[in-house]
């Protein structure tokens, strides 16, 4: 038999009737009795399924349609694998025709039965499996014959043949279609209605790199990568107890997207971990994109702006919030991880507060929050004050004021809106074109456009001023999601302020706290624990606590265990005195050294 | 009819209903009170004694609200009506409901005047009655949890605003200008206490209606108390210093005196006029206020009605407020009337007149108790 690759085959069936074809095909061939009572079985299971697929099609409810389906896809996920290796191999290139990728390399072990061994290029390492699988089943001194009567063929495969630390069986066409699709080899012998599934992944993955969304200056530089192994290694690199756990899961009826549920036992709540997984579980999907779409189809508030679940690409930080009782979600082919649950000021701290001293960190955690709130209200407070509430102004500012709008021809609402629009659209432009154009459109846009807009007279120089402040405070933002909703909702705050003056800023605030003071992101509230006030945690928004006054986990997250270092590490002055000069140590007074 | 179980699920914490005082009794009382011709005519420079006594009365009228709320745990007040009285208590609801509403009307038009009058004055009073009203229902409907949670930092940033604002006068106190306390009779300064008070029984509003949902109400007393006594201190103090700093006179003939104080005092030369960020500090705290009488409005509606969920009620609801607080008092001159003549005469009958015979024929009956109630 060739090796095959059944992207070149003809036919129109879908897999499933071409599947069923097959075993009619091999049932009309003569078949010992046994065989052919297990054919029996399978064509019966097929009917089962095409029964079901007829009655999934007659429904017209849509969820009883897709409760049918399901139950008969997981039917089919059940049918055993034939002794005849004939059928099998019937059935596999069934299932993938019309893959390029499908390979299924027949040959004999070297006892003389036949075996074929199938994988998806690509996804294995092919040397490994020539070297490893292939080679010592073919011309090594087999031992199939040597070993004990009462061993199956495959106890004794895997106990001398396969030089692999991962083999399982597969007795089901789900269960090893599965082992395929994730990147395993798959060894079938004849006569056997069990399957090896052998691992031997080798597909190519991308080096470990600094995040580029969340550089720190003196953090470490490596972030997550597209390969879900490597994350969980990263993990638990910094975590190195047998309480970090690794919950695996797939999510995608198609896609089978491999996602992990890490937490630390005995930290994070049974509560929340329950919760997380059922979540994951109840999502019946084709294929989540990304950790983007796991995000919209699990949080809390699924049409607020504001993000209720942490992104982020660092293992630092995933790390960081592990200890504090919190949850990450690692999912495969994609560098970011979800965390929850997630406060509304845990956005406004960085990963780089931890590698600069408490009083730094804490002074740029408060700009942060100053500038975020800035971001969202400083264009809608001048426009407020320069429309409604010029008195407010100081004599001489305000004159500064008029005299640079002389000639403006739009209010100052208008002239905000546009000007705000064109930062937006430089900014998204920017992004989209490569790097060395982006920063030069950027710089030219803001530079180039923005001088001759004041120049010809469309714009005031200080509405410049302003946008350009605004824009900048909102990159002080760490979280990208944050800064998007701050900067979208930064237009109905200035519509507001172009309506009713600084009442109309008010209002357009209160709207935003009346949401926020609603939302809640797997049980905790959205503003705790400034909303509800939790007076021992309430600092820690602004400040960043010494690491040695750092106890205590928050209350929010960790319920138990709570408890993260003993009290006193506070470093103390020595309390014995320091020895004198002509000490017996022979060590000299300060400043000096010993002879 | 049957009587509804509140079907508000929320809870909220003894701080939490405690800090809601302040969003309750403040905002707009801080514009007018100090100003008002109840207290500065009839008890004139002691109108700071009428003052302290209004709220120490309240306090006292406001232990029946507070006994009935243990008495009756996990019910509010109107439910203990239509429970025990049966048709009676309907129509007195139906009532309770009635001047929740009136009450919200006028409260929106008198912070709406205010804004009006120093924040916007070409703008209409209604678009600001409106989206302020807007902004309350949209809290009413998330639930007494929610507002409980904007009160965290409303009621701060309105203390912070006032605290700020008598600091910062400190500069400008003239102590010559103030005569010697209690140069007025007895009798009038209280007579000055009668407005002040039913300004703080607004307080009841919160033994009624959210009482029932504190997580602990035994912790509530002392909480809940000294916030009224604070804001009662809070107002007077305005008062004292306005007379100090702008003059008895002066003070008097102001309708909203807190703002001609901050209109005087400026924090630093570089700005001349800061009423406007005061009052813009002021009024989330004003939002909360009538986003909980809308609350509590639609909460005992529906309750009346054995309806499952109260969130439809709250925009007519709201809406009705609107309505009244742009024909019910069309000017300040109205505010001031009706706040001296008809805001004295429901808010002791709903604050202390009506609890007060329901306790004692409850207490007759021996009606109540724990086991009346439900969870609390």
């Amino acid at each position: 038999m060739p090796t095959s690759h059944h992207g070149e085959r003809e036919g129109d069936d879908t897999s499933f009737d071409g599947l069923a074809e097959a075993y009619w095909a091999a049932e009309a061939q003569a078949l010992p009795g046994e065989l052919r009572e297990a054919s029996q079985a399978l064509r019966q299971g097929l009917e089962r399924y095409e029964a079901t697929l007829d009655q999934a099609a007659e429904s017209l409810d849509r969820g009883q349609r897709l409760q049918v389906l399901l139950s008969g896809t997981a039917e089919l996920r059940e049918l055993p694998l034939s002794p005849s290796l004939d059928q099998n191999v019937q059935s596999l290139e069934a299932l993938f025709r019309h893959a390029a990728d499908w390979v299924l390399r027949p040959f004999r072990l070297a006892g003389g039965r036949r075996a074929v061994v199938a994988y998806l290029d690509g996804m294995v390492d092919v040397a490994v499996i020539d070297d490893h699988l292939v080679k010592p089943l073919m011309y090594d001194a087999f031992p199939l014959r040597a070993g004990p009567v009462t061993a199956t063929v495959q106890e004794v495969l895997k106990a001398h043949a396969i030089a692999a630390s991962q083999v399982r069986e597969g007795a089901t066409l789900g269960e090893v279609v599965n082992g395929i699709l994730d990147g395993d080899a798959l060894l079938l012998v004849d006569g056997e209605g069990v399957g090896l599934i052998v691992s031997q992944r080798g597909w190519q993955k991308r080096a470990l790199s600094e995040p580029p969304s969340e550089s720190t200056i003196r953090g470490p530089r490596e972030g997550f990568t597209e390969t879900l192994r490597t994350n969980t290694a990263l993990l638990r690199r910094r975590l190195r107890t047998p309480s970090l756990k690794f919950e695996a899961m797939t999510v995608g009826t198609l896609s089978r997207t491999d996602v992990v549920i890490a937490y630390l036992d005995r930290i994070a709540t049974d509560a929340l971990v329950e919760e997380v997984r059922s979540r994951l579980e109840r999502l019946i999907i084709d294929s989540p994109q990304d950790v983007q779409s796991l995000d919209e189809l699990i949080r809390d508030a699924p049409t607020s702006l504001f993000p209720t679940i942490r992104v982020t690409e660092r293992p630092d930080a995933v790390a960081g919030e592990l200890l504090e009782g919190r949850v990450a979600i690692l999912a495969a082919n994609t560098p970011f991880v979800l965390v929850v649950p997630a406060t509304f000021w845990g956005h406004f701290q960085s990963p780089e507060d931890y590698y600069h001293s408490f009083y730094v960190a804490s002074a740029l955690r408060l700009l942060r929050i100053v500038f975020a709130f800035l971001a969202l209200t400083l264009p809608a407070t001048y426009v407020a004050i320069t429309t409604f509430h010029a008195d407010m102004v100081p004599t001489s500012l305000l004159i500064t004021i008029a005299a640079a709008r002389e000639g403006v021809p739009f209010p100052a609402l208008l002239e905000a809106l546009m000007m705000e629009v064109m930062f937006e659209v430089l900014r998204e432009a920017g992004l989209r074109l490569p790097r060395q154009v982006g920063q030069a459109v950027s710089i030219v846009g803001a530079l180039v456009i923005g001088e001759a807009a004041v120049t010809a007279g469309i714009v005031s120089a200080p509405m410049v001023i302003l946008v350009a402040m605004t824009g900048i405070a909102s990159f002080t933002i760490p979280s990208y999601e944050m800064a998007l909703a701050i900067r979208l909702l930064r237009f109905p705050v200035l519509l507001a302020a172009g309506f009713l003056g600084l009442f109309g800023v008010g209002a357009a605030i209160m709207f935003i706290l009346v949401h926020l003071a609603d939302l809640r992101s797997f049980s905790v509230p959205y503003l705790a624990p400034v909303a509800p006030l939790r007076l021992g945690r309430v600092a820690s928004v602004f400040v960043r606590p010494p690491f040695w006054a750092q106890i205590f986990r928050p209350s929010l997250t960790a319920q138990f265990n709570r408890q993260r270092a003993v009290g006193g590490l506070k470093p103390q002055p020595p309390q014995t005195p320091a020895p004198s000069a002509g000490s017996p140590d022979g060590t000299g007074p300060e400043g000096e050294d010993g002879p | 009819m049957p009587c509804a179980r509140a079907p508000e699920g929320g809870q909220i914490s003894a701080s939490q209903a405690a800090g809601l005082v302040f969003a309750i009794v403040l905002p707009p009382a801080v514009l007018y009170l100090p100003s008002l011709h109840a207290v500065v005519v009839r008890a004139g420079v002691d109108g700071r004694i009428s003052m302290l006594v209004g709220a120490g009365t309240a306090m006292l009228l406001l232990l029946v609200s507070w006994a009935l709320a243990f008495r009756y745990p996990g019910r509010t007040f109107p439910e203990m009506l239509v429970l025990e009285w049966g048709r009676l208590g309907q129509v007195l609801t139906g009532l309770y409901v009635l001047g929740l509403v009136i009450h919200g009307a006028f409260q929106a038009r008198a912070f709406g005047q205010a804004i009006g009058l120093t924040l916007l004055p070409r703008t209409p009073v209604l678009p600001i009655i409106a989206f302020q009203l807007v902004v309350a229902v949209w809290a009413a409907r998330k639930g007494i949890e929610a507002i409980a949670r904007i009160n965290v930092v409303a009621a701060p940033l309105m203390l912070l605003g006032l605290v700020t604002l008598l600091i910062l006068a400190w500069r400008d106190l003239q102590l010559d200008r103030l005569p010697p306390a209690w140069s007025a009779p007895l009798v009038d300064i209280l007579r000055g206490a009668a407005a002040p008070l039913a300004w703080f029984l607004e307080a009841g509003l919160l033994a009624h209606i959210a009482f029932p949902y504190v997580s602990n109400l035994r912790r509530v007393t002392w909480p809940y108390f000294l916030c009224l006594g604070l804001a009662g201190v809070l107002l007077s103090g305005t008062l004292w210093i306005s007379q100090a700093v702008l003059g008895v006179h002066l003070a008097r003939q102001s309708i909203a005196v807190v703002e001609k104080v901050a209109r005087e005092v400026a924090p630093v030369e570089f700005f001349s006029r800061v009423e406007a960020l005061y009052l813009a500090v002021w009024q989330p705290a004003s939002i909360v206020e009538f986003a909980v009488l809308i609350y509590g409005a639609a909460l005992v509606t529906a309750q009346l009605f054995a309806l499952r969920e109260y969130q439809s009620l709250v925009l007519p609801l709201g809406l009705l407020m609107v309505i009244g607080g742009a024909f019910l008092v069309p000017g300040v001159a109205d505010i001031i009337s009706f706040s001296t003549q008809v805001v004295p005469v429901y808010a002791v009958l709903f604050g202390f007149g009506l609890p007060l015979v329901f306790l004692l024929v409850s207490l007759g009956r021996r009606a109540g108790g724990r086991a009346a109630g439900g969870g609390g």
